[in-house]
């Protein structure tokens, strides 16, 4: 992947646990200490029950497909060197979160449905960012 | 509880519509009420009542901003975070209903073009930001290639969006694309955000709207016919955003049922139907959900012609945000009232009677509204 100049702050007190867990190559997400309801993104408190706060805990980094775009021009021109680039949403097997990113392959070889792995790739020293890739592939690179 | 013979629209105005450099928001805005007052047949003074929409992701919009311009303090007076004109309506509506004020101007006006906002710009950078997932032909172009694999639905069956909506503002004097889009260009067409083309996605264009809200027993001391407002409904989806499904907004079915149980209605009443469409998307979504035609089948009805001029059901005859201009679904309510009373000229629908706007705010809230010739 072309290193994106769109970059996260990494530091804000919210989401720092998830930017750090990818950095350890984990997908960590909140769960909520009164009712156990996971969620993503972070948010401050628990939107079923509305208790503050949430422990940080790992879940599997894989899923399914449940839909996906292919940028073929760049909407903004942080993307300009990037298209064509897919989008894929994969539904987390894990509390069916939905997690939003871009997929490594070729679009023509995407397909709804399909399994989905995490990949993590570091961009900067302190940013590590997900991306999906189907599920053999990436066992195969990286398992 | 029903609305109907409660309020009507008895003027509209509608600038002039594309590029309008060196002028405000407010000012475009209060240009719209100036020609919607003229169109009634009123002075602002007139008016005791101002209901305002923020401008777009520009700047402008507010009430006391707009009111102040207007010269005029009304007894009533707010700003809605959101546009798509049902909104804004259905406040006039209940604003007249607690008597709050009874000659109300709604109005928009945006310069976002003039502005060069760039709708690519993320709200915020997340995982899926930083990725590159920007701009509303994202979450547009997923709930599209969702419906693709559930459905079967082709390019060519959604292009029929776009490419009636052509033939439509072709025959519209304000529309801002008028050049013929046939299916072979659509489909020739590369794609901005697979599976959607430049043609599936609303322009960003400037200008204002306007409409004057009455009650339903003052309507008939107005110059012009009025469009009464025989139901109105909303839903909201505040919570929806963290499961895939709600791409696919199946919580617009809501407004449907209740608009349908408040107005006595169907779709079968339908003469001529307005859907708000930041993308083609939006039309598919809710031609399905409003019972125009089984969820799922929409791409099938749009190859059948129907919303195409001669259709039997026109749809966006205005030509939409894809074709018209992008007033945040504002023009779609003007052109339905002007349909009702018979100003459209050549692409005037014969006989028309009711005619039905749906709009959304996009995964969060959707409303809607009938309006007819009759009380």
């Amino acid at each position: 992947m072309t290193q994106p100049r769109l970059l996260p702050d990494v530091k804000n007190p919210l989401a720092a646990p998830f930017w750090a867990g990818l950095r350890e190559h984990r997908l960590v997400v909140q769960r909520c200490p009164a009712c156990g309801t996971k969620r993503y993104p972070a948010a401050p408190l628990c939107t079923a029950c509305l208790t503050p706060g949430g422990e940080w805990v790992d879940v599997a980094p894989e899923g399914e497909l449940w839909s996906y775009v292919v940028y073929r021009r760049a909407l903004s021109p942080a993307f300009a060197d990037d298209v064509p680039y897919p989008i894929g949403l994969v539904e987390v097997d894990d509390a069916r979160l939905q997690i939003l990113s871009r997929i490594d392959a070729p679009p023509d070889s995407i397909s709804i449905g399909a399994r989905m792995r995490a990949r993590f790739t570091p961009v900067t020293e302190t940013v590590t960012l997900l991306s999906w890739a189907p599920a053999e592939e990436s066992a195969a690179a990286h398992d | 509880m029903s609305v109907r013979g409660r309020a009507a629209i008895v003027g509209v105005g509608t600038t002039e519509q594309g590029e309008l450099p060196g002028r405000s928001a407010d000012e475009v805005a209060v240009e719209a009420i100036s020609l919607a007052l003229a169109d009634a047949g009123l002075g602002k003074d007139d008016l005791d009542g101002l209901i305002t929409c923020r401008a777009g992701l520009g700047v402008g919009g507010v009430d006391t901003g707009v009111g102040e311009l207007l010269g005029i303090h009304p007894r009533y007076s707010a700003t809605l975070q959101y546009g798509t004109c049902n909104f804004s309506l259905h406040l006039a509506v209940m604003a007249i209903l607690a008597g709050l004020a009874d000659t109300i101007a709604i109005a928009y006006g945006a310069t976002q073009r003039s502005e060069k906002i760039n709708f690519g710009v993320p709200h915020s950078v997340d995982l899926a930001s930083t990725a590159g997932f920007v701009h509303i032909a994202g979450p547009a172009g997923l709930a599209l290639q969702r419906h693709k694999y559930l459905y079967g639905t082709t390019d060519e069956q959604f292009g029929n969006i776009a490419v009636a909506q052509r033939q439509w503002a072709q025959l519209n004097p304000l529309a801002i694309f008028q050049k013929p889009l046939s299916m072979a260009e659509y489909l020739e067409q590369p794609y901005l955000v697979e599976p959607l083309r430049r043609a599936d996605v609303t322009m960003i264009s400037d200008g204002g709207a306007a409409l004057i809200v009455t009650s339903a027993d003052r309507a008939a001391e107005f110059p012009k016919p009025a469009a009464h407002v025989r139901g109105i409904a909303e839903t909201t989806a505040l919570d929806g955003g963290r499961t895939p499904e709600n791409l696919m907004r199946p919580w617009i079915a809501n407004v449907a049922r209740d608009l349908y149980a408040s107005s006595g209605m169907g779709p079968q009443d339908v003469d001529a139907l307005y859907i708000q469409d930041p993308t083609a998307v939006w039309v598919l979504q809710m031609l399905e959900y409003y019972g125009f035609c089984p969820v799922g089948e929409g791409g099938r009805f749009l190859a059948e012609g129907h919303t195409y001029p001669g259709g039997r059901l026109p749809l966006n005859t205005n030509g939409g945000q894809l074709s018209e201009s992008y007033m945040w679904g504002w023009l779609h309510l003007c052109e339905a009232v002007r349909q009702l009373r018979g100003e459209c000229g050549p692409r005037q629908i014969p006989d028309v009677e009711v005619a039905m706007y749906c709009s959304t705010m996009t995964f969060a809230k959707g409303a809607a509204s009938i309006i007819s010739t009759s009380r």
